[in-house]
């Protein structure tokens, strides 16, 4: 194993899990995106010079987009088909984070990329753009379209306009 | 009510809290990661058959201090399984222009391939759908990406694929947004020199014949047999010498007795290559998007001499030794650059072709 990787895996592993869950919002998704992202650094492990992390944030981030485009994400086929009738009154169930965890689920994956490195990682924008590959003023028209989209988002327009009234 | 940056960090962090990803399986990991190997490996279409052991010790000796340009194992030109015949190929010297190629396809699975030299994003036009991915290494030292992908054929109907490369640095905004997107910038970006080129095969597509001059890593012919498009020798036996120090001479050595060719591939606009052979200066060339070129074509061994240097140092007409540049000059870090030395089989090498 390469120098350093194991232990390397062994410290952030959990952490880019939900780095990736973030992106993926889905565990199963997620660990396999970490898995391939950690493999991929693994190639490459004795050349990455200093801190790996921007690097395996930039696989990450690079592989979430790839599959993004390339795998099927149709419906998933199953024998029962699940009931749609739902007696319950969301109005008053639906909390505001769920409201807004649903908006963050409509961002689009390069908008989601930099909520999650920014305001999960703590990353700064400066350093979102170098994971990202690109320029400080995408990462900061992306984080503003971002943050625009999930107040105008209607799950949380619903949410709001429920506690006004 | 409305929400801040705080409820989004508690909304992250609760979340992603959920699970907590499974133990890290490191026989798993590297398992992929050899899988991977073997898959780029194989979409290189490379398949390994010697080594040259006695090279290594040949040039031992004279590697000693600055290890240089390695003499890679043979490689056999064995085809990668699905690309076919090349349909149509153009290099270009710009970014920030529409370019337009057009072809007639063998059948209904047509691929493309655009390399690049440094960080573009690509937009790929076939009629009214838009095809847009990242291009080149987009940092010094950082993976060469190729964007590649298919085009919707049918067998002897004639296509026009328009296709756009930009600074990626320069893409404002959300590449998936299509042909408004793609519209939009070309307007708004000016174009800059950079270099990039196309390739469009029947069948499916691998990056084996990436021209040298763009691609790190060697190159074989393609597919149907074709050169790459620089016309460039192949590169496969050579392992390029990098550096991210500027002002710190790199030593080369061609030691296979052949004729060579050697590139210095420096990005920087602000930086000049010079390159000598002992204390002769046989080449002196501003960095940029094109590499610098010096052919040489004395089947001879040499040992040859790179450093990059801040342009402003360069003076008219200048033509230092190593030794008294190295006086100007304090070494200091620097983007990465790259030089190495390519046999060059015999018989004349073509000039490079750009599609501009």
């Amino acid at each position: 194993m390469s120098d350093g990787f194991a232990d390397y895996v062994a410290q952030r592993h959990a952490r880019l899990c939900r780095t990736a869950y973030l992106l993926t919002r889905d565990w199963g998704t997620a660990e396999d995106l970490v898995q391939t992202a950690l493999a991929k650094a693994w190639g490459a492990w004795r050349r990455i010079e200093g801190d790996p992390d921007p690097y395996v944030y930039r696989i990450i981030a690079n592989t979430h987009a790839s599959w993004w485009r390339r795998r099927w994400r149709g419906e998933v086929p199953t024998e029962v088909i699940p009931d749609v009738v739902e007696s319950r009154d969301f109005t008053h169930e639906v909390n505001q984070r769920d409201a807004l965890w649903t908006a963050i689920g409509g961002l689009s994956r390069r908008q989601r990329a930099v909520v999650v490195l920014h305001y999960f990682e703590e990353m700064t924008l400066p350093q979102v753009a170098e994971v990202l590959g690109c320029s400080l003023s995408t990462v900061k028209t992306q984080a503003a379209r971002a943050l625009a989209r999930l107040r105008v988002n209607g799950g949380v327009r619903e949410i709001r306009e429920t506690v006004k009234g | 009510m409305s929400y801040t940056e705080q409820d989004l960090r508690k909304v992250l962090a609760e979340r992603s809290t959920g699970g907590d990803g499974g133990p890290a399986r490191l026989d798993a990991i590297a398992r992929k990661g050899r899988a991977l190997r073997r898959r780029r490996r194989w979409a290189a279409g490379l398949t390994v058959v010697a080594v040259a052991a006695t090279g290594a010790s040949l040039l031992s000796p004279l590697l000693r201090d600055t290890a240089t340009v390695e003499v890679a194992a043979p490689v056999t030109a064995q085809p990668p399984r699905e690309e076919g015949k090349r349909l149509a190929g153009a290099r270009y010297e710009t970014a920030g222009e529409l370019r337009r190629v057009t072809l007639t396809p063998l059948s209904a699975k047509t691929s493309f391939r655009v390399s690049c030299i440094a960080g573009l994003r690509v937009f790929i036009r076939q009629e009214n759908a838009v095809q847009s991915d990242l291009c080149g290494s987009l940092t010094n030292g950082g993976p060469q990406l190729h964007m590649m992908g298919s085009l919707t054929t049918r067998p002897g109907v004639p296509i026009t694929v328009d296709v756009v490369a930009l600074p990626a640095k320069a893409v404002d905004g959300d590449p998936q947004d299509g042909a408004a997107e793609m519209e939009r910038l070309l307007k708004a970006v000016r174009p800059t020199p950079s270099l990039w080129e196309v390739a469009v095969h029947d069948g499916g597509i691998s990056t084996r014949s990436c021209s040298p001059d763009i691609c790190d890593s060697g190159t074989l012919p393609a597919g149907g047999g074709e050169d790459n498009l620089a016309g460039l020798p192949p590169s496969n036996g050579t392992v390029p010498k990098s550096s991210s120090m500027v002002g710190k001479a790199v030593k080369v050595v061609d030691a296979d007795g052949m004729a060579s060719r050697t590139v210095i591939r420096c990005p920087g606009t602000d930086l000049h290559a010079y390159l000598w052979e002992k204390d002769r200066l046989v080449m002196s060339a501003p960095c940029g998007a094109t590499p610098a070129i010096w052919d040489d074509p004395r089947p001879a061994s040499h040992t040859l001499r790179a450093m990059v240097v801040p342009k402003a140092l360069v003076r008219d007409g200048d033509a230092p030794e190593p030794a008294d540049l190295q006086q100007r000059v304090k070494p200091e870090t620097g983007p990465r650059w790259t030089v190495a030395v390519q046999p060059v089989p015999a018989g004349p090498v073509a000039p490079p072709p750009v599609g501009d």
